[in-house]
């Protein structure tokens, strides 16, 4: 299996065409951080982007930046931070969860596996965030789609399409991404001890205040343990975090302390927060425990009984409860059955996220998808690949 | 702008379509006389009238997949409506095709605030949404200016913004879910309660689609908690340069308002004379922020905004100081599209969006524009995230009145691509800019975007002649190579 | 919009002021969402801009309309919540009146239609007729379907218990106190026989306001409901016969103000001027006078109004759409309510019609009755002990679907500033 990489969008495009002349197939990668995440493929090469990477316009005072597909995460976070600007859909950094190292994701990788972190229900996810694109199809065509304004309805949405992808549509070659200010200051509210029913519902409550919270996460004792000041296995830890302006943040924080005094609620502020989210989105938590992990993305109200239904090792909650990763027990059935079946039952979306590559490849990553979703996947995906070059398989089998 | 011209051959068929029409729906939802479809012949883009074959008014989503199923059968186009709101001639009808009207699917049929979601029709209409949430302090943030009017579907197949969705989005940003119907009939449910898309965003790819991949028959959508206060600020400006500076300075430092629109002389005088907000009647230029949070919160941020204001050289500056006023200052500038219709008979509303720093620039070129042709132009626009709405003022009774406005039209959207914008911020493409399309995208870019209509509507029966220009039968769109004789994964379906 | 009409057609004034309400409409679309019938139907063709352009090409074709045409047009209720919501400002009167005029000149409607509408346009202006037809209304009810449907319907809904009293008779009725102004009243027809207590009440609250109330021989029906029909010289008529009362009223004493106990008159009453605007002989006084007409909720406001209730009753107040937007008077019932001390329910979407509309309720039963269900729906939402509202046709419409009592605004003011307190709340623990 060669590697062939590429520094500009016509040697991508060149790379397709051989691929289409041979009839081999390629993988998509960045700095392969993400391998894990999928299922497994076998290519004939790999077409690493890793070098299509700078900076190709950043204009603070438009909140526009666009970039090459490959550049690293590092950069463009530094990039901002001089700004005092942010991405608002706060990518976590999940080399390490994947057993890859940290510090290496590329901006195209996060956005084809829609990396999302604790602010996403809140500021949105990737696809919130891509205002346009430039990727290489599989026909061997650079194009390009959406725009570099934030207001945009020209044409089909394709942004949002490339957002998820996992690379089987074709590589991006540059995007162009919305960033908003960085918000001035940010304060964490935790609870420990709480059960996680009783937990989500908390959270739930808060989401349904005007209070703006970024950030509304509980962990169950098995993870919460691994934090600093943990007093004992059983001891769960809730999260509540206020990010903004300074008056604002303050009169949050300070509220909701006060209407948790009595349960035991303490401020985290400033680098500490920003830490204690860091490790939530990196799963920094997860990656300390053995074990299968599932990924659900459920409505929140379902969030408690898809758990209890499931009843996983350790449990992380993240959104109020609309997004679960839920450890269990290594086996080689993986869960499969038990999982699909829970999360068909209460309209969520379960995902195998850590599992070795046999048992990714024996039950699948994805949720099944329904008959009409499953041939209209298949016939977009004919419509970018219709000849199965990109990443062959990664979702789902014959995609 | 124009229609591709009818498919005599289905004209020819009317009768049958009619008879085949009416079998499969109740009494009186088939329309067929030609009285009643001249009042179904355009929306809200009056340049075009063109009469259906004849329009359908389905009552479920059953007898919308029976009317899709048997239009693909015996080949006969489609164009689906909503409330006929659209500004870019999205509803317009083609003399080949029937008109589905969805008015008549209008309950709400969930409303879950322990998921902060609303299941809704397609027919109901986007303030109605916020009415059934609000008691419980809640609402669905984007909202277009026709909002009291405009249905949900419609905002879902044109993407649609309004006036706070520089902070909150715009539809495809608060939705989560839809039921689509394809054109063989076949009902998708794409996206749910829980947010994420299963596979690739679909859900994403049909927002915004403009009725060219389905016809949406229900509709799940985000509801937010309504902030503790909402204030908006009235700012007058001796100049539109000193209202753009102030526009890119409230961004730049580092504040996103609820709401920031930008208005001149010409629209503020409009809007006055229908519901008196109290303008200021002497600005060039008046600019309305709004700003939402918490009391202190919306404190902090008027004064910033009013000291950028003045430092950018405002004359007049006032925050409302209740919600009654707040909505007063709304109303005139929700009200800005039609209440033209009191300066001049006729108006054509232009959206486009330029990069934030080319405002003032853009709009001088507009002002030479309209000097140029005659036609004078009121500018109202969301200066928060550059979309403009120049709306270009004529009579239809003047002959070369309504050619000169379209021109004009015409030459203001390229210049928004020219300097780095995009032919449309809110209102679709339509038929209204499907000629402007090569000036945005190469022949490539278009291909794709066709290659995907094709995954959905290979025959391209849905809403045939908006948005793209050419129509490329779908197999000169997908070359397959052929390998060894035998095609790569042949389980693929050849388009 | 485009529009189509000849110069020679333009020459006539009522054309002409429908053309330009034509020319004004941008097609937005906006006034469809507060379209009551639209709500209902979903059809652009009930809705004001369909109708718009219905009306338009009937105008401009000058040819007899077809019967979809006109079914869409009888459909409307000419409640002007579209012009209210308009922001393009169609006036869209001008228009549904020229139209509805039209319509009645040159269709030849279903026979038993017809019949129905020239009983109507005879019975109802006139009280001693429309009396003696409530009297009737009992005897008809065994015909059965010997009677076509309107009729029966009609019957149906004749009061079964007789009117409380007598409507004032002619005359002058003093001020309390200092005479502050000389109000004469339009007598009306309907209101007089089903409802006698209202302008009683009325007379009362005006002379403790300090207002002497002349009642003259001389008026009546306002011509609103055969002027709704399209019937114009007739409306004209009944607008020239209440002119030469008050005319008379002012010469013999002076004349401050003409007050009106039924919205759906005044507003007509306030457009006198208009409707006798091409009338040489007439359209002095009209222009004269017809400002001066006041609803009697305004007349009120006016005098500096102010009560209290001598109970805590729940209200709930229903708008009728000839005040909030045939006046454009939004606000006023409710304004007045709270003067005088009584707590208003809250009342979801107040801008839509509850039906009536004249003797729309008796023309189009199935809508009237649809609207009717919603309206009462937000009304008695929160259980209140009785409705008010200012218009008869409201009053007695919503009466047929409830028993929530309901009374008149003026009812309720006079009972707060001291008056009697209304017979239909007697039921009340």
């Amino acid at each position: 299996m060669t590697v062939i990489w590429v520094y500009n969008a016509q040697e991508a495009a060149d790379a397709v065409n051989a691929a289409l002349a041979d009839g081999t197939t390629l993988s998509v990668r960045g700095r392969d951080t993400k391998r894990g995440l999928g299922r497994p493929v076998a290519t004939d090469h790999v077409l690493d982007i890793s070098r299509l990477a700078g900076t190709i316009r950043y204009e603070p005072e438009e909140l526009i930046l666009t970039v090459k597909a490959g550049t690293p995460m590092t950069d463009i976070e530094m990039m901002l931070r001089e700004q005092r600007q942010i991405l608002p859909f706060e990518p976590p950094d999940w080399g390490p969860f994947f057993g890859a190292p940290d510090r290496r994701a590329t901006i195209g990788g996060v956005l084809a596996a829609d990396v999302a972190g604790p602010r996403r229900f809140k500021t949105g996810a990737p696809r919130d965030a891509l205002l346009g694109f430039a990727a290489v199809n599989g026909f061997g065509e650079i194009y390009k789609a959406g725009g570099k304004v934030v207001k945009n309805v020209t044409g089909y949405d394709l942004p949002k399409l490339m957002c998820g992808s996992y690379g089987t549509l074709g590589p991006l070659t540059e995007v162009t991404l919305k960033v908003l200010p960085a918000p001035e200051r940010e304060d964490t509210i935790i609870l420990r001890g709480l059960t996680a029913p009783d937990a989500l519902r908390l959270l739930r409550a808060v989401a349904g205040e005007p209070l703006d919270a970024t950030g509304l996460a509980h962990l169950t004792g098995e993870l919460a343990q691994h934090l600093e000041g943990a007093l004992g296995v059983a001891e769960g830890l809730t999260a509540i975090r206020f990010e903004g302006a300074r008056e604002a943040v303050e009169e949050r924080a300070a509220a909701l302390l006060e209407r948790y005094r009595r349960g035991g609620a303490r401020r985290l502020g400033g680098e500490v927060s920003r830490q204690l989210w860091r490790r939530i989105g990196g799963l920094d938590l997860l990656v300390r425990e053995p074990g299968i992990v599932w990924r659900v993305a459920a409505p929140p109200f379902a969030a408690a009984a898809i758990a209890g239904e499931i009843g996983p090792n350790a449990a992380q909650y993240d959104w109020a409860g609309g997004l679960m990763w839920l450890l269990l027990d290594d086996a080689p059935h993986s869960h499969a059955s038990l999982v699909r079946a829970v999360a068909a039952r209460h309209n969520a979306l379960s995902t195998l996220v850590r599992a070795s590559d046999e048992q990714r490849t024996a039950h699948g990553v994805f949720q099944p998808q329904d008959e009409v979703i499953a041939r209209l996947t298949r016939d977009v995906k004919a419509a970018f690949d219709p000849n199965g070059v990109f990443n062959p398989g990664r979702m789902f089998e014959g995609i | 702008m124009h229609l591709p011209p009818p498919d005599l051959s289905i004209v020819a068929r009317r009768a049958d379509i009619v008879a085949g029409l009416r079998a499969l729906l109740p009494d009186g939802a088939v329309i067929a006389d030609d009285e009643s479809l001249a009042v179904y012949d355009c929306d809200a883009l009056t340049a075009i009238r063109q009469k259906p074959l004849c329009a359908v008014l389905p009552g479920t989503t059953e007898e919308v997949a029976a009317i899709l199923a048997f239009c693909r059968d015996c080949g006969v186009n489609v164009v689906p409506r909503g409330a006929g709101t659209s500004l870019s001639g999205g509803a317009i009808p083609l003399g080949d095709g029937i008109l589905l009207v969805m008015a008549k699917l209008n309950r709400v049929l969930d409303i879950d605030y322990e998921n902060r979601c609303v299941v809704v029709q397609p027919g109901v209409t986007n303030l109605a949404i916020t009415k059934a949430v609000e008691e419980r302090g809640f609402y669905y943030a984007p909202d277009p200016s026709s909002q009291i009017a405009c249905s949900i579907g419609g905002n879902v197949a044109e993407n649609s913004g309004g006036v706070h969705c520089l902070k909150y989005g715009l539809t495809t940003n608060n939705l989560l879910g839809v039921e689509m119907v394809l054109i063989d009939g076949t009902v998708a449910r794409i996206g749910g309660k829980c947010g994420a898309p299963s596979g690739y965003d679909l859900l994403g790819l049909v927002t915004g689609s403009e009725g060219l991949l389905g016809v949406v028959t229900e509709v799940t959508v985000r509801i937010l908690p309504k902030p503790p206060l909402a204030r908006a600020m009235l700012i007058g400006f001796p100049s539109i340069a000193a209202a753009g500076e102030a526009v890119a300075a409230i961004i730049a430092a580092g504040i996103i308002p609820a709401g920031l629109e930008l208005m001149d002389r010409i629209s503020v005088g409009a809007m006055e004379a229908f519901c008196a907000p109290g303008y200021p009647l002497d600005a060039e230029a008046v600019l309305i922020a709004e700003l939402d949070g918490t009391a202190v919160e919306v404190d902090t941020l008027i004064a910033c905004v009013e000291a950028v204001a003045l430092r950018a050289g405002a004359t007049s500056c006032r925050a409302s100081g209740s919600e009654a006023e707040r909505l007063k200052i709304w109303a005139g500038r929700k009200a800005a599209f039609a209440a033209t219709g009191r300066i001049a008979p006729d108006m054509l509303c232009m959206d486009g969006t330029i990069p934030r720093r080319e405002l003032a620039s853009v709009l001088e070129r507009i002002a030479e524009m309209s000097r140029a042709c005659g036609l004078p132009v009121a500018n109202v626009f969301h200066a928060g995230d550059g979309n403009l709405h120049p709306l270009i003022l004529y009579d239809v009774m003047k002959p070369g009145d309504l050619e000169k406005a379209e021109t004009f039209g015409n030459d203001i959207l390229r210049l928004c691509v020219e300097v780095g914008g995009v032919l449309t911020g809110e209102h679709g493409v339509g038929i209204e800019k499907r000629d402007l399309m090569p000036a945005m995208f190469d022949a490539e870019d278009l291909a794709q975007q066709q290659r995907v209509k094709c995954a959905f509507d290979p025959t391209h029966r849905l809403n045939p002649g908006k948005v793209f220009p050419t129509l490329h039968a779908c197999a000169e769109l997908g070359r397959v190579h052929i390998h060894g004789g035998a095609f790569r994964h042949p389980e693929l379906p050849r388009l | 919009m485009r529009t189509a009409f000849t110069a020679a057609q333009l020459e006539d004034p009522g054309l002409a002021e429908a053309a330009a309400a034509v020319r004004g409409c941008v097609h937005c679309g906006l006034c469809n969402a507060t379209c009551p019938t639209y709500q209902v139907l979903g059809d652009e063709r009930d809705g004001p801009r369909g109708r718009i352009q219905l009306m338009q090409r009937m105008l401009e074709a000058n040819a007899t309309p077809s019967a979809t045409v006109v079914r869409h047009v009888d459909r409307c209720l000419s409640c002007l919540s579209c012009r209210t919501t308009c922001p393009s400002s169609v006036d869209y009167l001008r228009l549904v009146d020229e139209a509805r005029a039209h319509i009645a000149q040159t269709y030849r409607r279903p026979a038993s239609e017809r019949w129905f509408r020239t009983f109507l346009a005879a019975v109802l202006p006139r009280p001693a007729l429309f009396r003696l037809a409530m009297k009737a209304a009992p005897l008809a009810r065994p015909l059965g379907r010997l009677l076509p449907a309107p009729f029966r319907r009609m019957a149906a809904l004749a009061p079964t218990s007789p009117p409380d009293g007598e409507a004032p008779e002619p005359g002058v009725y003093p001020a309390h106190g200092e005479r502050r102004m000389r109000v004469a009243l339009l007598r009306g027809c309907v209101q007089r026989v089903l409802a006698p207590e209202i302008d009683r009440a009325a007379i009362r609250l005006l002379n403790r306001l300090g207002a002497e109330v002349v009642v003259p021989a001389g008026s009546g029906c306002c011509g609103a409901l055969n002027h709704h029909m399209g019937l114009e010289a007739s409306a004209r008529r009944a607008a020239k016969a209440n002119i030469a009362a008050w005319s008379k009223v002012l010469e013999n004493g002076g004349l401050d103000r003409i007050v009106v106990t039924a919205s759906g008159c005044g507003t007509l009453v306030k457009d006198y001027a208009h409707l006798l605007g091409h009338e040489p002989g007439w359209v002095f006084r009209a222009g004269k006078l017809g400002p001066l007409a006041r609803d009697i909720c305004e007349l009120a406001e006016e005098l500096g109004y102010r009560g209290q209730a001598p109970e805590p009753v729940a209200v709930a107040y229903h708008a009728a759409c000839s005040l909030q937007h045939g006046q454009r008077l939004p606000g006023l019932g409710e304004r007045l309510l709270a003067a005088a001390g009584f707590a208003l329910a809250p009342v979801s979407d107040p801008h839509l019609c509850c039906g009536s509309a004249g003797h729309y309720s008796l023309l189009q039963p199935e809508m009237a009755g649809e609207l009717r269900s919603r309206k009462l729906a937000a009304l008695t939402g929160g259980g209140p002990a009785v409705i008010a509202s200012g218009n008869i046709g409201c009053l007695e419409h919503l009466r047929a679907g409830t028993d929530v009592p309901l009374v008149h605004t003026v009812e309720l003011l006079d009972w707060a500033a001291g008056g009697e307190r209304p017979a239909r709340l007697r039921a009340l623990p």
